[in-house]
């Protein structure tokens, strides 16, 4: 099959591979329809996240139609029309009876690596370095789904690709960022990164009753979208003297109830604290880049709530610790736990309160993807997140 | 780097004593192994690793309280030193940066459990180097000066972050197989969401072990309390030995031992208790080979160590995994020996486990 290859830094090609098998009795083999690239890609892509291997087929954004199953698999058959979630999980685990999907406790065969790292172990996903389990990924033709009795989601007919693709990853993402605020009634919530995480958490956060949204990004045409279609108050952080400062302003001093971090390590910045992040982070003296998430911090009224779904890797350099703690702040992250979130927004697609397909700006077949890593990295041609045709 | 190293010696093997526990209670070295009773359990504790990295953050904390007392004496000296031409005006700048490396300095000499100051100093020496790179940028400085600066803050920085991870790795879960040669000895604990019954029963008929015990190919039964254990088919090398039950509580523990003469002295022990909060059962098994001297016993003790896909310290994973999923979990690389791309297998691959699950 052809498939979507990590072969080092900025270097994706699509190759042929050997087409997936079963090896495990809960597996399940889907044939790919549409797949797209998440701004989580770019972070192995511009190679962030240690532990690839060239070679490694990339992607955790898929869906498709069920061609195998394993013999353990009795809530799927052959020609079902699924979406994937992106974490693995066994569904037997604490973690898992505990909703957190993304922490599954089996799923991930080299736990030993992150536990170096990290402590403990997450999940394994799909497409995603070695760090989180060495599985082949769906920017391909096929994939090899384990668990199969309990990620994947099946598709009603009626609904397109693009209006549930997104259900695998960043719909639930945006979701979780908005649901870990804690977001009640009259709140004012702040979102950093205008990517496709971050439009989703500045519509989650407006259908849970938020009653004011700013976003934060420098690109006019992501701002714009956040406007458009999400109904935010954008600020763009190039045009402004401080995030921080403007953020007090506009909230008459408190600062945002929630403040939302959807941009994730290659974070950007200004001057010498962007030259700064930039050489420790080449020098591998931090690991990740941290501007949108001081700024959270140091913004968030006294009390409130940060919520990190952008994605961290290792260790970071000036962590506004003592903010938190004085006053109070609360910080949630993780992983999305896609799997708890799956049913309920699917039927939120349904009937129609929302429909996640006004971020896809360009649609390209599997063979170029390596263009559309170019572009989606580069924020070229008002790219705002491109999907893949198989 | 080079003081560093030397100064890391001198303080580390007089000062080194304080060690890391399973309960963080510092205690005193006693040979080499040391045990905690803080929580009622007792633990071994891989005190060489933990020694190690000790000594090695305990010559960081000399070498950032040595910089920083000459930042703060002698600023102008040190300006110079990284090759900044302007020295007068740098003065409060490198005392400031002084303080920081002192305070550093002594939060690695002072705490216990010293990984949050170590990773402050890889803090710490990213600030140095950012202004460094600043110096680099202004014309007027000796850039050769400041590159020779810029190459030392990077060693100490690299350093540094082998300090973390020499700290953070040294978790007294997981005892490292010793490489001596000899033996090999592996300590770990799981947590199983499976009553305790159901995991005592597993474990207690041998002939179940291969499942996860990757390294083994197979155990049989032999009598009451024995059994025959057998590895080293697929590396050309099949060993065998007789193994006999010394111990077994039900529910609560399984112990054995090799007897008769056999190339391999083996032991294991495994302790279930049920876990807090209807989680489960808690296990924590420990394992140890002893294998002869020589090529032969080097070769033997490559079977323990080179198992295709798992590293010995994962096999209580795979344990976890049969309890509670039914099967050994597999991705697209773990299925091979040594690093793989994750790609899927050119050839067919068929899993013992597929025709009997
Ligand atoms: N937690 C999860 O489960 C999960 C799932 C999917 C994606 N993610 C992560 O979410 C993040 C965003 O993903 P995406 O697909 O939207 O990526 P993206 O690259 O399209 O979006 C990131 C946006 O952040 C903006 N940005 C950069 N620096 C900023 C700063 N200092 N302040 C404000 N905005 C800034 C960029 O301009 C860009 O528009 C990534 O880190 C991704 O890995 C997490
Ligand atoms: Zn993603
Ligand atoms: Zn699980």
């Amino acid at each position: 099959m052809k498939a979507t290859c990590w072969m080092g830094k900025k270097k994706m090609e699509v190759r042929d591979v050997p087409d997936p098998q079963i090896f495990n009795q809960r597996d399940c083999i889907v044939k790919i329809t549409s797949t797209a690239i998440c701004g989580s890609d770019l972070h192995l892509y511009n190679a962030f996240i240690p532990f690839m291997e060239p070679g490694d087929i990339m992607g955790h954004e898929f869906m498709g139609e069920v061609v195998d199953v394993g013999r353990n698999v009795k809530n799927l058959k052959v020609g079902d029309r699924v979406v994937v979630p992106f974490p693995i999980a066994c569904g037997n685990c604490n973690a898992c009876k505990a909703e957190l999907y993304s922490c599954c406790e089996n799923s991930n065969p080299n736990r030993a690596l992150p536990e170096k790292l990290m402590g403990h172990s997450p999940a394994g996903i799909f497409g995603y370095s070695h760090l989180t389990g060495g599985y082949a990924g769906g920017q391909a033709e096929y994939a090899r789904v384990p668990f199969a009795d309990v990620g994947p989601i099946k598709i009603p007919n009626g609904l397109t690709d693009d209006q549930v693709l997104f259900l695998s990853d960043i719909l639930p993402t945006g979701w979780m960022g908005a649901d870990m605020a804690s977001i009640k009634p009259g709140d004012v919530v702040a979102v950093w990164g205008c990517g496709p995480v971050g439009q989703f958490a500045i519509a989650s956060a407006y259908l849970m009753g938020a009653e004011r949204v700013y976003a934060i990004d420098r690109f006019p045409y992501r701002l714009q979208m956040a406007r458009e279609k999400c109904g935010a108050v954008t600020i763009n952080y190039e045009e402004v003297e401080s995030v921080v400062e403007t953020l007090t302003e506009l909230t008459g001093g408190r600062g945002p109830d929630a403040c939302i971090d959807a941009v994730g390590l290659e974070s950007h910045s200004h001057g010498i604290g962007h030259v700064m992040d930039r050489t420790k982070q080449a020098l591998k003296m931090t690991t990740d880049r941290i501007a949108a998430v001081r700024e959270a911090i140091m913004a968030c009224r006294n009390g409130g709530t940060v919520s990190i779904i952008g994605v961290y890797g290792g260790f970071v350099d000036k962590f506004p610790l003592g903010s938190v703690m004085n006053r109070s702040l609360t910080i949630r992250a993780g992983q999305c736990h896609v799997q708890k979130y799956m049913p309920m927004l699917l039927e939120k697609i349904e009937n129609g309160e929302i429909d996640p397909s006004f971020v896809i700006t360009h649609r390209l077949p599997l063979a170029e993807a390596a263009k559309g890593y170019e572009i989606f990295t580069n924020k070229v041609d008002n790219c705002e997140k491109v999907v893949l045709k198989v | 780097m080079e003081t560093a190293t030397q100064q890391g010696d001198g303080v580390g093997s007089a000062g080194g004593e304080r060690y890391l526990t399973g309960t963080d209670k510092p205690i005193r070295a006693q040979g080499e192994g040391g045990r905690v009773t803080g929580d009622g359990v007792e633990r071994e504790v891989d005190l060489p690793r933990a020694r190690r990295a000790d000594k090695l953050a305990q010559g960081l904390g000399w070498f950032s309280i040595g910089l920083g007392t000459a930042q703060i004496l002698a600023p102008r000296a040190m300006s110079r030193l990284v090759g900044v031409k302007n020295a007068d005006h740098n003065t409060g700048l490198m005392r400031a940066l002084g303080v920081r490396e002192i305070a550093a300095g002594i939060g690695l000499l002072a705490d216990p459990k010293p990984t949050g100051f170590a990773v402050a100093r890889v803090a710490g020496d990213a600030m140095d180097l950012a202004l460094l790179v600043r110096t680099l940028a202004t014309p007027e400085n000796d850039k050769g000066r400041a590159l020779f600066a810029t190459a030392a803050v990077v060693g100490v920085g690299l350093l540094d972050v082998l300090a973390s991870e020499e700290l953070s790795t040294t978790a007294p879960k997981v005892t490292h197989p010793d490489r001596s040669g000899e033996a090999l000895s592996v300590k770990r604990s799981v947590t199983v969401s499976r009553p305790v019954e159901e995991v005592y029963a597993f474990w207690k008929d041998f002939e179940n072990l291969p499942r996860f015990m990757k390294h083994l190919d197979r155990v049989e039964n032999t009598g009451e309390s024995t059994s025959r254990w057998s590895a080293g088919a697929a590396q050309g090398e099949s060993v065998q030995w007789e193994v006999q039950l010394v111990e077994s509580q039900p529910n609560r523990l399984l112990s054995w031992k090799t007897i008769g003469i056999s190339d391999i002295t083996a032991h294991g022990r495994v302790e279930f208790a049920p876990a807090p909060g209807g989680r489960g059962t808690e296990v924590r098994a420990s394992l140890s080979y002893q294998v002869p001297g020589g090529a032969v016993g080097k070769r033997i003790a490559m079977i323990f160590r080179d198992v295709p896909g798992v590293k010995i310290e994962n096999e209580l994973n795979v344990f976890k995994q049969i309890m509670e999923t039914g099967e050994e979990v597999r991705s697209d690389a773990s299925i091979h020996k040594g690093p793989h791309p994750a790609q899927p297998p050119s050839d067919r691959v068929n899993f013992q486990d597929q025709t009997t699950a």
